[in-house]
């Protein structure tokens, strides 16, 4: 891999990589360790044609096993030995974050819906590929997340959000 | 809702600096694999030499593990060879054979190798672990600190699987209990491995998990090893300092340095180090530590403190702290240095010089 093919991989995927590891662990702390592993393992990773959705996805699927993977591992730090104060910062949510903490508190196999459907965009068949669990699976773990969402953030706010971000779109021009 | 989270998420990402500093860790990641491919650097000859050597002097000892290896950056094999502990202990239950290795270790830290070996049929896919581990030593005390995890990107090879089992050791600080030189017996609890099925997950029958996972047990019986001896090589060296040095805007003594392999202690007392909580100069734990610098041959530099891999013990009101740095390289990766080797050792603005 060349430097600038390591360039355009960072620039494109990286952010992208270390908010699945932070809706994984909901710590910024593993997202970034997320980080580093999974671009260390592109470089050993035949990847799909450039900047296509199949390379996105393929990159998705890579985060989402490493996080596997570390969950498994994360099973067994039952202390905190010597510190090793991580490479990496990241800037984190300063003002308010009510949304996001709120989908950070479902379980994880909500968490990780969300984040596909709500964050990246994409629709219950695609998510059930990448994720690898039957679509109807994905479709009751979003509408069941919904509902969660709905109790956490009450039902007024859940609908004004709403609104406000129908206005913010308007103001903003977001899709 | 949507738009919200996605604001709200979108927050969280890496600085351009932090991008920078990824692709150059790719990149050194590439060349290193490349280099190792190239030839065998000098450093990996002087290590077959270490262990042939070795095993011509322990006549019988025909087992010889390097479990733990990849546990420090390239470069550190030779050291970990000349310091580590054979201990080639098994025991097989159920057609499952762990053994304990090797182990390596100074005040501070404690490594031991353990090597899983499956049966014949096995599912090597899976990965498995074991549930916890307990140290127990001959006065009863028991220790769970630390865990055993894999180890590396290389930790399945056929059959076998390799793991550390790894705890810090604090006895100045939390009285836990000097491992070295310690008889203890090691006990690893059940072996399982864990299963994303959605069956596996909602089976009452596995052991453990939680909605998102299921713990399936491969062998509900401990591994016990009895009488380790870890005795393994201690390394560490105490220089007596008695020098007035910079610390927290103020003036302290370093009283004493101690280097060992896994890195340097800087003792200081005194001066600047009192009341450091309450007067307000120390309260982020980044201010207590230290500057360290530690020098080879011909003032080579051997390590830099970039941050982290560092612990402290401190009683404000006598001003006596112990400043523990571990060897780190600029990637965070745990290196090894053989004392013999340092002329220097500069911590903040004071430089021992190491006589031999």
């Amino acid at each position: 891999m060349t430097q600038e093919q390591a360039e355009r991989l960072v620039a494109e995927y990286a952010d992208m990589v270390t908010r699945i590891g932070y809706t994984w662990f909901r710590n910024i702390h593993d997202a970034q360790d997320v980080c580093q592993m999974v671009f260390l393992k592109l470089l050993t990773t035949q990847l799909p044609t450039t900047g296509t959705t199949e390379e996105r996805a393929f990159i998705i699927r890579v985060a989402l096993n490493v996080c596997k993977d570390m969950r498994r591992s994360a099973w067994f730090r039952c202390t905190v030995g010597l510190t090793e104060a991580s490479a990496l910062s990241v800037e984190l949510p300063s003002e308010d974050d009510t949304v996001l903490q709120a989908v950070q508190a479902l379980p994880l196999k909500y968490r990780q819906v969300v984040y596909l459907h709500y964050y990246e965009g994409y629709g219950v068949s695609e998510i059930a590929d990448l994720i690898q669990i039957r679509p109807a699976l994905v479709s009751t773990r979003l509408a069941r997340a919904k509902g969660k969402l709905r109790i956490l953030l009450g039902d007024d706010f859940y609908e004004e959000s709403i609104s406000h971000a129908a206005q913010s779109c308007e103001t903003n021009g977001c899709g | 809702m949507k738009n919200q989270y996605r604001t709200q998420l979108n927050h969280v990402k890496l600085t351009d600096a932090d991008k920078n500093i990824l692709v150059y860790k790719m990149m050194d990641a590439q060349r290193k694999v490349q280099n190792r491919r190239k030839d065998l650097s000098w450093r990996m000859i002087a290590t077959l030499v270490v262990v042939v050597c070795l095993f011509t002097a322990t006549a019988g000892a025909l087992i010889w593990y390097n479990t733990l290896s990849p546990l420090w950056a390239e470069g550190s094999q030779v050291v970990y060879e000349e310091n580590k502990m054979i201990l080639n202990k098994s025991q097989t239950i159920d057609g499952w054979t762990v053994t304990l290795t090797d182990c390596i270790g100074n005040d501070t830290e404690l490594y031991i190798g353990v090597e899983l070996t499956a049966p014949e049929g096995a599912d090597m896919t899976h990965e498995y672990y074991f549930d916890d581990y307990t140290m127990t030593f001959t006065n009863g005390n028991k220790d769970r600190s630390g865990g055993v995890t894999r180890i590396g990107a290389d930790a399945v090879a056929g059959n076998t699987i390799h793991y550390g089992l790894w705890k810090s050791i604090s006895p100045r600080i939390t009285r836990q209990q000097p491992v070295h030189g310690e008889t203890v017996t090691i006990t690893l609890d059940q072996l399982f491995y864990v299963s994303w099925k959605d069956e596996d997950i909602k089976n009452p029958n596995n052991f453990s998990g939680s909605d998102e996972c299921a713990y399936i047990s491969v062998v509900d019986k401990p591994f016990v090893f009895e009488n380790v001896k870890l005795d393994y090589p201690d390394a560490g060296k105490t220089y007596a300092v008695n020098q007035q040095m910079e610390y927290l805007g103020g003036r302290t003594t370093l009283e004493r340095i101690e280097i060992d392999p896994f890195g340097v202690t800087a003792y200081i007392s005194g001066g600047s180090a009192l009341h450091h909580h309450d007067e307000k100069r120390a309260e982020n734990g980044e201010y207590l530590f230290t500057d360290i610098k530690v020098y080879g041959k011909g003032d080579a530099l051997l390590y830099e403190r970039y941050g982290g891999g560092t612990s402290s013990h401190c009683n404000q009101n006598t001003g006596k702290s112990e400043i523990y740095h571990k060897y780190l390289d600029k990637q965070r990766k745990a290196i090894l240095i053989d004392p013999k080797e340092i002329s220097a050792v500069e911590v903040n603005d004071v430089k021992i010089q190491i006589s031999k």
